[in-house]
């Protein structure tokens, strides 16, 4: 529904276990908008039609779950060099391999942030619970095509195929839009030019005198490609500067109660983790708890201002090898004595379970 | 030539093929077979009489994947293998764009052999080049799907000991509405075959044999053994795919033309974001 409200209005896809609900629902609506939904041949197609929708002028999308991410990450990394807006859409399962694909897990964060050789960094967002669901996923269809990059949106199974009643009244993102505008100059268009805003504008093709090709090869302004130290540092630098400069504003996340234990988590766990703060708070022993929406680029001054305060930080998710404490750590973004609850699947977490951690 | 009634674009001014050339040098060695390709698509898509930037050429890696930024067109070139997903992607979203993908033996028929296949049957109305030249070029020499079973290599010492890869049997049975066969040395062959499998509706595919004259310089012996082929067989695949199963790979021209229906245009929309929005109320 965010996706719609965006104006995603090409899906490539594939069947996964349990994203394929989302894409179930899509599809008839897709086509009543007068979009298009097509069912690829395989994970490797649907994100590369992904892109091929984008390059044409389209917001598109795809859905998958943690072994179909496992197949697109190269072509993730094209997205990324050849600056091209798309969202994936993530709906965690249990991993890794074939795993547990019916129930959910929070394993992916290291793909979702890392995946694919290179340095290829990408914006990951995660939606903090069912109603939040369109807010994070109209979000994440805005900041691809303004920042012309790819987001990955993770949910997981808990979220992906709950059902339930939902305020409709919540607050919209800002609408954002790409940046499609080439002034002739006369001169060959330079897709790639570095200046002083790293966002440049990507003709819609059919536009002339706007003629670029998309390119996964190191190149220059124009979009040739080069071997050169100089061209590589530049775009490179370009496209992380675009992220560095992002600004995600008040959609960063969200801080729920107060207290001098900070209980610090993401998607589905935000839910039982906020029902085990009440009951520590009622207690006595005041714990807020602070859900990310942004997981990269880590929002670090709004983070800082939420942990202000406090005296005790626990980084709560579920998977095993504790990807997101070890994330945020190692870049400095909580403090160096955090704590970490990291289980896997396939059972969600309980409030209980995290109240004893805690205590 | 069969370009049929002139266009508007063609009383405004006629394309000429320099109108599609960026100027750009090449990378391809002095004497590869891809400068003919080139120049044969150049030629034909100013015969087709759309402006560069009405199309979009779209490759993945290798040699002859090198090509859209050697023209004026939009284009992408992408990662190996992926070129025809992309393209079909590129063109469901925008059917008012010419789409033609590029590349070669490896890309398409190796680590691009399954796109190959549901590209053919999904039969999106666009144009697929390869410019085959038995040979993974890129890499400095390793056998391609193509390329005859003894064939020696360092990577397949004695040659690779497998029966080559038969992309026009496998373009017909897999559902594509015109397949050919065109060489690169050839001045006027694959101009044509591109102008009419631009034009002829649903997917098109014509492998161009393209000399690699630096790993592969015995093809020089190509242009001896080329020669036009039967006419084409038309509705009837099998009898198509017999046909070219029964050549010697060096028969050039239209081998099948289908009728196939092609994947539908976009629809106008028939329902608002809003009332999808409604769907989802609950009364309490």
């Amino acid at each position: 529904m965010g996706a719609l409200r965006a104006g995603v209005r090409f899906v490539g896809c594939y069947p996964i276990t349990p994203a394929t609900d989302l894409v179930e629902w899509l599809a008839p609506e897709l086509q009543r908008l007068g979009g298009r939904l097509v069912l690829a041949e395989d994970e490797l197609a649907a994100i590369n039609m992904v892109i091929g929708a984008s390059y044409g002028g389209t917001p598109a999308m795809t859905v998958t779950s943690g072994p179909g991410l496992s197949l697109m990450v190269e072509t993730l990394g094209l997205a990324v060099a050849a600056e091209i807006p798309l969202v994936i859409v993530d709906v965690m399962r249990g991993g890794p391999s074939t795993g547990i694909p019916s129930k959910t897990e929070q394993s992916d964060v290291n793909i979702a942030i890392h995946g694919g050789h290179g340095d290829a960094p990408r914006v990951v967002l995660a939606p903090m619970s069912v109603a939040d669901c369109a807010l994070s996923a109209e979000w994440a269809v805005y900041v691809a095509e303004s920042l012309q990059t790819p987001v990955i949106v993770l949910s997981d199974q808990t979220l992906g195929q709950a059902t339930a009643v939902i305020d409709p009244g919540v607050a919209r993102p800002p609408a954002l839009v790409r940046l499609t505008n080439a002034a002739p100059t006369g001169a060959q268009f330079k897709r790639y030019a570095v200046v002083a805003d790293p966002v440049t504008p990507m003709p819609r093709p059919g536009t002339p005198g706007g003629q670029w090709v998309g390119e996964g090869l190191t190149h220059n302004e124009v979009g040739i490609p080069v071997s050169g130290a100089g061209a590589h540092a530049a775009q490179i630098t370009k496209r992380a500067k675009k992220l560095q400069q992002f600004d995600s504003g008040d959609l960063w996340g969200e801080t729920w109660g107060e207290g001098s234990t900070a209980l610090l988590t993401f998607g589905s766990a935000i839910g039982p983790a906020r029902v085990a703060a009440q009951r520590l708070t009622a207690q006595g022993r005041p714990t807020r708890v602070i859900g990310l929406r942004q997981l990269s680029p880590i929002p670090i001054a709004a983070l800082g201002r939420a942990l202000a305060g406090t005296e005790r930080t626990v980084v709560l998710e579920q998977n095993h090898g504790a990807q997101l404490f070890h994330y945020l750590r190692g870049h400095g973004a909580v403090p160096a004595d955090a704590e970490s609850i990291a289980r896997p699947g396939p059972i969600p977490f309980r409030p209980a379970e995290i109240a004893a951690h805690i205590a | 030539m069969s370009i049929g009634e002139p266009t508007e674009a063609h009383c405004v001014r006629a394309l000429a093929a320099k109108d599609f050339s960026s100027g750009a040098h090449p990378i391809w060695c002095p004497g590869c077979g891809d400068y003919g390709v080139l120049a044969a698509l150049e030629r034909a898509l100013a015969l087709h009489g759309r402006p560069s930037h009405e199309v979009v050429l779209v490759s993945g890696i290798g040699c002859s994947s090198r090509l859209p930024a050697y023209t004026t067109c939009y284009g992408f070139h992408g990662v190996h293998g992926r070129a025809l997903a992309l393209a079909t992607g590129v063109k469901l979203a925008r059917p008012d764009l010419e789409v033609i993908t590029v590349g070669g033996d490896g890309d398409g028929y190796s680590i691009g052999g399954n796109h190959f296949i549901h590209a053919c049957r999904r039969n999106v109305d666009m144009l697929y080049i390869v410019m085959d030249n038995r040979v993974y070029g890129m890499t400095k020499g390793q056998p391609s799907p193509t390329t005859e079973p003894d064939w020696d290599s360092d990577i397949a010492p004695g040659g690779i000991g497998l029966r080559p890869f038969q992309p026009l049997a496998l373009a017909i049975a897999a559902g594509a509405n015109f397949v050919a066969r065109g060489f690169s040395g050839d001045p006027q062959g694959p101009a044509q075959l591109i102008v009419d499998g631009i034009s002829w509706p649903g997917f098109a595919f014509i492998e161009v044999l393209s000399p690699c004259i630096t790993f592969r310089p015995e093809q020089f012996d190509w242009k001896a053994k080329v020669r036009t082929g039967p006419a084409a067989t038309e509705h009837d695949r099998a009898a198509a795919i017999a046909a070219v199963l029964t050549d010697d790979g060096f028969s050039l021209g239209l081998a099948f033309k289908g009728e196939r229906a092609v994947v539908s245009e976009m629809h106008e929309p028939t329902i608002t974001v809003n009332e999808i929005e409604g769907q989802f109320a609950v009364g309490i």
